[in-house]
């Protein structure tokens, strides 16, 4: 069979309603509680050291006069690059035409939403006086010469990142605007009536609704796209524009777009198989779906590989010392072992995927995707930390090691991240109904049709 | 669905033209090779590097289209796997360039040359492992073979599959082998045959770069080809819908190549600093520029906003129109990459008439060859599992 069926097993539309409404409308379970617990208690432990941080100051962090940006622009990296994922699986495979981003896009945007916040974490704790935060917006101000630096790829991140967050909120919410009302209209309760009932924004599915619906899914999903585009090129553009050996590389826009896709996808393998398995979502999210997404893996792993490989040829090629050197101290320098992580990760293990059996049994898939993880914030340690702690004047090397607060801040962003994730998916539809049922109609049709 | 076992012949008119062509090419190039030779090798290197993607494009799309397991191209196979079929006469035509090495790449000189009248450069001595001739034309055999050796393979179980045997699964094996191959192959033939031109300049994004022209190219002469066949009567399966994706795909990496464009040019704009900036100053000089901005305009502007509209992505006279622009765009992209690098040895700062007739000649021969692949099997892949 040339395209097998995206949902397996005979589902009426009432049986899918049922399903993904069924969170919504009972108890948590042991598995979620305990989760629940642990995700609270990181998150717990993150708004605690940050509170000490913003009073202490920026001084409990490992930087020094050369390295003077390292975990927290690694981790503000690392999670911008996890939500890419998201609005690639909405927005661009909805351009592609990709039907099997049905069953999977409601929660991979909602995991970009999430990542995104936990990366605008950092910039915000690094600025040392988090409450002027305002001040990164250029509007006429009382503060005199005091004025963005238009110049500075640091501003571009901020308008880049704002908007594209906004664009998917956006995005994400009127994407679930007729499961909201699907919920508004099986809600027993009142006060849930009334809560799905204001957020569903007086949905009555009438044609007309869905005509002006569906085009406005599509203006988003083109907007979305440059957008996704832009975020990445302009991060990549806070290394690229400087003159440092092994920053300042043309490859880095689209290497850096293709690598947040890369660890968006490991990220949504992650979270997917265990949603499926915890949740009974195994007929909606199935085995093909993760296929597809190991496939996604599989190249963008590949061209992150070549990525490595271009870099280190040029770098020969160049003839330069200063870049020449900065890679041979990247791989046998002081931090040549976390270079050997990142290749291993990055490079090798994505290979496996060309075997049938490893893109279709989900244990597999689910270590796998915990190695790419690690892998691509390896990746941007790399580049900061390599680069930073040996320059043009070797009297100011230096070497770097995280403090206590530095990694508990990290493990705090894993924790709002998880509290977020599963929070959204006892109040919200995981899986987007709507588009799904014109999946599920759409085989019965055709069954009709040959019998 | 029914099946459509129509023949493409090539009308005499068409056939003439191109052989036309191809005649006065010929004329000019020989007269070029007489007035100036430098020119006359920059020339050749353009036109073999725009033609050789052209058909490598047709290699490409097809291998990208069985990984991804689509359909909705299965009518319009025939075009690209008609364009590939270009690629041994490309091949020869590349190994030309052995004998105008010294006159394109002044590296050669180095290595190969101990006369006094040859500068010292220890930039060039350290690359000299890499940029000799002996593995130069090594390493082009090798790419150029290993293309022309997947070209052969598709097309025999395209052919095969016409006769009733089970290709699809071929098809997809083949494709999923050759995606890697091409992606290390490209990027280094790149290197070798265009950015070696200027020997001391090096940037990561480069293979990137020539990559996404040729993607962008290939598409769009797909188009234009499926636009050619309507009007002369033949795809008549082929409707509005097949036109608004390939306009949809030409919309796209028109857009793809002014990303990188950009990436390249604003990054080393940036940073300034004057190994990388060399190449940019160039093309920038008031010579240069106009054809520099063009270079934008053409591949990008023009096309962004006519396409930007749903309805211009289906009309077919938009997207023939579209389309040649973007083929010519794509000669001025090559030109601007070739000859500002040579341009110290030759004088020419121009676009002369000598360069419009070689490449028509090129054109004309390119054409002869496809339109004699697409005659030799039905003008629609039969008993494609897609079209079942």
């Amino acid at each position: 069979m040339l395209r097998p069926a995206l949902i397996d097993g005979n589902v009426t539309l009432k049986e899918l309603t049922d399903d993904i409404n069924r969170p919504l409308n009972t108890k948590p379970g042991v598995a979620w509680t305990i989760g629940f617990l642990v995700a609270l208690a990181a998150l717990l432990l993150g708004v605690s050291l940050v509170a000490y941080q913003i009073k202490v100051g920026i001084g409990t962090w490992g930087l020094n006069k050369t390295i003077g940006w390292a975990f927290d622009i690694t981790n503000f990296v690392f999670w911008v690059g996890i939500g890419h994922a998201g609005t690639l699986i909405s927005a661009i495979l909805l351009l592609f035409r990709q039907k099997w981003r049905t069953s999977i896009n409601r929660s991979a945007e909602a995991m970009t939403i999430f990542a995104v916040m936990c990366a605008a974490i950092f910039p915000l704790i690094h600025m040392g006086r988090p409450w002027l935060a305002f001040w990164v917006f250029p509007y006429p101000n009382t503060r005199g010469s005091l004025w963005v630096n238009f110049r500075s790829p640091l501003l571009w991140d901020v308008f880049a990142i704002s908007t594209y967050f906004t664009v998917s909120l956006v995005f994400w919410y009127i994407g679930m605007i007729p499961d909201l009302a699907t919920v508004r209209d099986r809600a027993t309760g009142k006060i849930k009536k009334t809560i799905y009932g204001f957020l569903s924004l007086g949905w009555d599915g009438s044609h007309r609704t869905w005509s002006r619906y569906e085009a406005l899914c599509l203006i988003l999903a083109g907007l979305a796209t440059p957008l996704v585009v832009s975020v990445h090129t302009i991060v990549s553009m806070d290394f690229a524009t400087s003159v440092i050996p092994g920053w300042h590389t043309t490859i880095f826009p689209p290497y850096f777009v293709v690598g947040a896709v890369f660890s968006g996808f490991a990220m949504v393998t992650t979270l997917l198989v265990i949603t499926r398995k915890v949740m009974h979502l195994e007929k909606y999210i199935t085995i093909g779906h993760l296929e597809a997404i190991a496939k996604v893996i599989l190249v963008t792993g590949s061209i992150v590989g070549l990525a490595y490989m271009t870099e280190l040829f040029t770098a020969w090629y160049s003839g330069n010392y200063y870049e020449q050197f900065a890679f041979k101290n990247r791989i046998v320098g002081p931090y040549g072992w976390t270079y050997a992580i990142m290749v291993f990760c990055n490079v090798i293990t994505p290979q496996f995927l060309w075997f049938k059996k490893m893109r279709t049994t989900p244990a597999l898939l689910f270590v796998l995707s915990i190695i790419v993880n690690i892998g691509m914030w390896f990746e941007r340690f790399v580049i900061i930390m390599t680069s930073l702690s040996r320059d043009f004047l070797p009297s100011s090397w230096s070497l770097y090691k995280p403090t206590f607060v530095e990694v508990g801040t990290f493990i705090g962003t894993f924790g709002l991240f998880f509290t977020c994730f599963l929070l959204f998916v006892r109040v919200l539809p995981v899986v987007a109904m709507w588009e799904v049922k014109s999946l599920v109609g759409h085989h019965k049709e055709e069954d009709s049709h040959e019998s | 669905m029914k099946q459509n076992s129509e023949i493409f012949s090539p009308k005499s008119k068409d056939l003439n033209l191109a052989r036309f062509f191809v005649g006065v090419g010929l004329v000019a190039l020989l007269v070029l090779f007489f007035k100036d030779s430098h020119r006359a090798w920059g020339n050749v290197l353009i036109n073999n590097f725009y033609f050789l993607s052209l058909a490598l494009a047709g290699l490409l799309f097809m291998a990208i289209q069985y990984v991804a397991n689509a359909g909705w191209w299965t009518v319009l196979r025939r075009i690209p796997e008609s364009m590939m079929s270009f690629l041994p006469i490309a091949a020869g035509l590349m190994f030309t360039l052995f004998l105008g090495m010294h006159e394109l790449y002044h590296w050669s000189q180095l290595y190969n040359s101990m006369d006094n009248s040859v500068v010292y450069d220890a930039v060039l001595q350290k690359k000299s492992a890499y940029l000799n001739i002996p593995f130069f034309m090594l390493r082009m055999g090798v790419f150029l073979g290993v293309w022309i050796f997947f070209s052969k393979l598709f097309r025999k179980a395209s052919l095969e599959e016409d006769q009733g045997s089970q290709s699809h699964s071929k098809f997809l094996k083949y494709s999923a082998i050759f995606l890697p191959i091409f992606a290390v192959t490209f990027s280094l033939a790149s290197v070798d045959w265009i950015k070696s031109l200027e020997p001391h300049w090096f940037s990561t994004i480069f293979g990137l770069y020539t990559f996404s022209g040729l993607f962008l190219h290939g598409i769009a002469f797909m188009t234009l080809a499926v636009v050619l066949l309507k009007e002369r009567g033949y795809l008549s399966f082929v409707n509005e819908n097949h036109l608004h994706d390939l306009g949809k795909l030409v919309f796209a990496f028109s857009t793809f190549w002014a990303y990188i464009w950009f990436c390249q040019y604003m990054l080393i704009w940036y940073s300034n600093i004057p190994e990388e900036t060399v190449y940019y100053v160039t093309r920038t000089d008031p010579e240069w520029s106009w054809l520099f901005v063009l270079n934008l305009v053409m591949n990008w502007l023009v096309p962004f906003l006519i396409l930007m509209p749903r309805s211009s992505k289906r009309k077919a006279m938009v997207l023939k129109r579209v389309c040649l622009l973007l083929l010519v765009g794509h000669w001025l992209d090559l030109y601007l990459m070739v000859m500002p690098s040579i341009s110290h040895v030759t004088q020419v700062r121009w676009i002369g008439v000598e360069e419009i007739l070689i490449s028509l000649g090129y054109g004309g021969l390119f054409a002869l060859i496809l339109m004699r692949s697409l005659s030799a099997a039905p003008l629609t892949p039969q008993k494609a599992p897609f079209l079942s």
